[in-house]
């Protein structure tokens, strides 16, 4: 129990280690870096000291030893030939160099040019693009020579992917052929370039398995992708793509489909595998982030030109381009961070540009703590203990789809059960792994002898949601947090009325929704909207976009036709788009636009409660960053009721005034977002909170420096 | 029990369920048309028979009992295995589907049988075919041989092939030579919508994320193609494989009347020609029988070839996938989220008991 203690201790420091430092004046945090002795000499398991006094970069270190960088791209161009057969640049004069055993990300938003790059350097463009100018250099490894990319056939070409260059693709859950064993899709590099025999093969596959830790690997190389969780899945496609040792490793965004504690893992087994084999690795993201976090160079690349490259932590903590700044402070998870107690939100939400005193590097964190909650308090939008009912009461909520023998769960805690074992190994171990592993055992019942136990609640997994309580006052903001798989689109679907849940109560307003009448139900659809995650989808192609925001008003022969023109372009305008866009098709608006068009048909009927499913997640940070900011101020224009369901904390940390915690269709922890945040209470919390990806040096990130 | 026996057990109940329901609508279908076959053979004046007489004939066929007795006797004659006997020809129906059945099998299955070589071939040089302009025209040739009426492609093969060209001996041929015009006429219809659904999945395959993945593995295309792209691509061509069979048994009816075969064919043209009911009857419940059992393959198939499709009787993990990704996608979509699942290359297992009696309405109405 007391190793308990002191692990969740650690696991405190480890998760605010480094905004803790910088927010010492926060009482807890303080007395949290006090329990543990020596705040400033946290290392991580990888080796890299992530002290205010950060030691030189791999990158660094390699230029000192005087060794060549693995990967350099000179000046490249890389056009698309257009239908009308115009060329047309996709990434100009891109610099960048990727040294043994280090990290270099290239960061940007969608259409940035960042995909482009990696298909040029491994010579997989679209069968349109072409590479135009400079020039990209493989250094000679071992025996193998040095490499000009750019002069290579096809078929030399073949010899040189998946030997030198190993490629970790983005969605895990497509990427391994469906219909083959894990077994066989990991060794489809083998096949191709190696004679070994199927024994040998099947050897080789057994020892990667258990090198990117898969547990079981015997049961695993017979087992077919669909059979395997996300991280899992991307663990065997790291497998696959180190199998013959490749000297340099290209990441295109191999965690944007995972959640955040399976991408903290599936992140430190890179840099595992890096620190260990020397492979370099060419990281491709739009997470900022998570590039800043793990990432030795940093390259920002927007509209196919690279704004600012340099080493991370330079660049993070002066950024000379403004449009790095903006991205810096556009990325929710870099201004939230979970030190720095007290709503981000009610500042976002302050109508006049920041204080003069927002730009005071030298005040403190309680300072601003307490304008912040002041800022709140006075704020039009009453807070979550405002005394009037609250217009949202679920009681008991209860939607089992499924309940499922507990084995496959056990398999993710074993996920991170087996990382903490192979962490052991590597040369360093932190505090914060310990307790993220023990965590998931706690909380995952990770005996498995208890595991096939039906009777108990515990021991089955639920597809769904059981046993859901929660209050959301009028004019406030929930947050329902989790991963993918808690059932927090069930909560969303039976809220808006389109589920009739098997136990449980759902009150909003005056309605009881898991007992209306047809003509009740009708009703209640006008008091509840909801806002979904891909707006493309979402709204009929066929349609203009005026005529998709007129629907719910034609469907409740709301006004004469000549009124709901004036209806459409007054939500229009309130979601700050222009009216004449109504007469566009939605394949001619851009991603962000089309969100707004669909709030603007959530809120033309004047609901009282509007639900979010993930509506900000498809979208590139910045376009993210508006949407938050419309959706809040129309919350304070229209006293609007918002139920917020993300998987993104940092997110919800930023909108929501409270927040429910799901983890697999159960409930572990609600309450006041700051509370939640700073003080998580459930190991749970307490480990999703670990996992969001934290930049060395946010501490020196101030508002001041991202001013724009 | 286990689930996979469960399941083959399931589609066999569906499948006795769907030859009843076909058996029974066209029976019914039959007697509710007015005339039959006895009055269209034995009313004739010229036979000259008196009115009880052709009375008496009507009543030793039974043919003017009220319909449920009809329909009952020959029911349970079928499950004897009495398909009773032929109006027209008063020969034992079951004696004239042995003649014709062997002759038909043999040319469906060459047809079937080519058709799919026919696809494949076209459908790699469509997908793989230089220069890029020839690939395009191949794409485009299923659509051409889909809208051409098997009739006429049998007429001009003949004048082609034999005519002009000497090739095939159509006088007198030999027994092989004597199936390969009528293969060919067969098979290009059929081969065609086959190639247009593997040409489309194919190019899906293609673009695949794990087929991008092995390609930056170091394979080539030809890798790709055996090794990953062919299996994936099967499943949607498979569907259609199975329901071309009914297109099979209609081809069968004109293409041996345009070369003059014997066979089940030309068996239903006569027994349309003279309202020979019984012989319908039996030969519609032995298209339906043949359907059924393709259909039935098929989905047999389906596991073998898609791991993901196996052990269905239980909430695995794939189910447990699929929730978590339909619940993150919008709800109001989850429609077309679930129609696009072939995003996964794998395509929704049907049953066969919604098409088995459209398909068979459709090839009754074409006989």
């Amino acid at each position: 129990m007391s190793s308990e203690n002191t692990n969740s201790e650690n696991s405190g420091r480890g998760a605010a280690s480094r905004a803790a430092a910088r927010a010492a004046a926060s009482q807890k945090s303080a007395s949290r870096g006090v329990g543990t002795g020596t705040p400033e000499k946290y290392q991580s398991r990888i080796g890299i000291d992530y002290s205010i006094e950060y030691p030189e970069s791999f990158a660094q270190a390699a230029a000192d030893a005087g060794a060549v960088p693995l990967l350099s791209i000179r000046e490249l161009g890389v056009a698309y030939t257009t239908r009308s057969g115009e060329p047309s640049a996709a990434i100009r004069d891109v610099d960048l160099d990727v040294h043994a055993g280090s990290m270099t990300a290239v960061v940007g938003e969608s259409g940035s040019g960042k995909s482009t790059t990696a298909g040029a350097v491994i010579g997989l463009l679209a069968a349109n693009a072409q590479v135009t100018s400079g020039e990209i250099r493989l250094s000679a490894h071992g025996d193998a020579p040095q490499l000009d990319l750019r002069a290579l056939s096809p078929r030399e070409w073949q010899k040189v992917r998946g030997a030198r260059i190993g490629y970790i693709p983005q969605d895990p859950g497509t990427s391994l052929n469906p219909l083959k064993t894990v077994g066989a899709n990991v060794a489809e590099s083998l096949r191709l370039h190696t004679g070994l025999g199927s024994a040998q093969r099947r050897a080789r596959v057994l020892e990667l398995l258990d090198r990117v830790g898969i547990d079981r690997p015997q049961m695993r190389l017979e087992q077919y992708p669909h059979e395997l969780s996300g991280g899992m899945r991307q663990r065997a496609l790291i497998a696959a793509a180190i199998s013959l040792d490749p000297q340099l490793l290209i990441a295109d965004e191999p965690t944007s489909a995972l959640d955040v504690t399976v991408q903290k893992r599936i992140l430190d087994l890179l840099d595992e595998l890096r620190r260990e084999a020397g492979t370099g690795i060419l990281f491709i993201t739009h997470d900022l982030a998570v590039a800043a976090e793990r990432a030795d160079e940093l390259v920002v690349v927007r509209d196919g030109v690279v704004e600012e490259q340099g080493p991370a932590r330079r660049l993070l903590g002066r950024p000379e381009s403004a449009y790095t700044r903006r991205l810096l402070a556009d990325a929710p998870s870099m201004q939230t961070l979970v030190g720095a107690v007290g709503p981000v939100r009610a500042a976002e939400a302050s109508p006049a540009p920041a204080s003069p005193n927002e730009h005071d590097p030298g005040r403190s964190e309680a300072d601003r703590t307490d304008a912040l909650s002041l800022a709140q308090e006075s704020s039009p939008s009453p807070g979550p203990s405002g005394s009037a009912p609250p217009l949202v009461e679920v009681r008991g909520l209860t939607q089992v789809f499924a309940r499922v023998p507990r084995e496959e769960d056990t398999a993710d805690a074993a996920d991170a059960a087996t990382t903490g074992a192979l962490a052991g190994t590597a040369v360093h171990n932190t505090a914060v792994h310990d307790t993220a592993v023990h965590d998931a055992a706690v909380h995952d019942a990770a005996d498995p002898r208890t595991a096939t136990a039906p009777s108990s609640p515990d021991a089955t997994a639920i597809i769904g949601i059981e046993d859901v309580d929660f209050t959301v006052p009028e004019g406030t903001t929930l947050g329902l947090v989790g991963e993918s798989g808690s059932g927090k689109s069930t909560i969303g679907r039976a809220l808006a009325g389109f589920s009739t849940p098997q136990s449980g109560s759902i009150r909003v307003g005056h309605y009881e929704a898991e007992s209306l009448s047809k003509r009740e139900l009708r009703d209640f659809r006008r008091t509840v909207q909801l806002v979904h995650q891909n707006p493309a989808s979402a709204l009929d192609p066929a349609h203009s976009v005026g005529a998709s925001i007129a629907e719910p008003l034609r469907n409740f022969r709301m006004g004469s036709k000549a009124d709901r023109a004036d209806r459409v372009a007054q939500v229009m305008e309130r979601v700050a788009l222009d009216p004449g866009l109504a007469s566009r098709r939605p394949r001619e608006l851009s991603g962000g636009q089309l969100q707004r068009i669909a709030i603007a048909r959530a809120l033309v009927i004047e609901p009282r409660l509007v639900v979010f499913d993930e509506a900000v997640s498809a979208l590139d940070v910045t376009v993210q960053s508006q949407i938050l900011d419309l959706i809040q101020r129309l919350q304070e224009e229209l006293g609007l009721t918002y139920v917020f369901i993300s998987h993104d904390l940092a997110v919800v940390r930023q909108v929501a005034h409270t927040v429910t915690v799901l983890s697999r269709g159960r409930q572990v922890e609600t309450g006041p977002v700051e509370q939640v945040f700073a003080h998580p209470e459930d190991p749970y919390t307490q480990r999703l909170l670990a996992a969001i990806p934290r930049p060395l040096d946010t501490q020196v990130l101030d508002l001041q420096a991202l001013s724009i | 029990m286990s689930p996979t026996f469960r399941y083959i057990l399931s589609r066999l109940g569906q499948a006795v369920l769907v030859l009843f329901l076909a058996f029974t609508l066209a029976a019914l279908l039959l007697m509710i048309l007015p005339g039959d076959g006895v009055l269209a053979r034995f009313a004739n004046p010229a036979l000259g028979l008196s009115a009880d007489q052709v009375a008496d004939i009507r009543d030793s066929y039974g043919a003017d009992a009220p319909w449920f007795i009809q329909y009952w006797q020959s029911l349970v004659g079928f499950l004897q295995g009495d398909f009773g006997y032929s109006v027209n020809s008063g020969a034992a129906v079951s004696t004239l589907i042995a003649a014709a059945l062997p002759s038909t099998a043999v040319l469906a299955l060459c047809g079937f049988v080519a058709a799919i070589v026919l696809a494949v071939i076209v459908t790699v040089l469509a997908s793989y075919g230089k220069p890029p302009w020839l690939a395009n025209v191949i794409d485009s040739a299923p659509a051409l041989f889909v809208s051409v009426p098997v009739f006429w492609l049998g007429i001009v093969i003949i004048q082609v092939l034999s005519f002009q060209l000497g090739w095939v001996n159509v006088v007198d041929p030999g027994a092989v030579e004597a199936l390969i015009l009528p293969t060919l006429t067969l098979a290009i219809p059929l081969s065609a919508p086959l190639a247009q659904v593997l040409i489309r999945a194919v190019a899906d395959v293609r673009t695949e994320s794990f087929v991008h993945v092995s390609r930056a593995k170091g394979a080539s295309e030809g890798w790709l193609l055996v090794n990953a792209v062919i299996r994936n691509a099967t499943l949607p061509a498979l569907t259609i494989a199975g329901l071309l069979f009914g297109e099979l048994v209609a081809g069968a009816v004109v293409t041996e009347t345009v070369f003059g075969r014997n066979g089940l064919g030309s068996l239903t043209a006569q027994a349309v020609a003279n309202r020979d009911n019984p012989v319908l009857l039996a030969i519609v419940v032995i298209a339906t029988i043949g359907f059924v059992l393709v259909n039935l393959i098929v989905d047999l198939l389906y596991p073998l070839i898609d791991p993901r499709l196996r052990h269905r009787g239980r909430v695995g993990k794939s189910a447990r996938k699929h929730l978590a990704t339909s619940t993150a996608a919008p709800a109001g979509t989850s429609g077309a989220v679930g129609a696009s699942s072939s995003a996964h290359g794998s395509v929704a297992p049907r049953t066969s008991t919604t098409q088995g009696p459209g398909t068979q309405s459709a090839e009754e109405s074409s006989s």
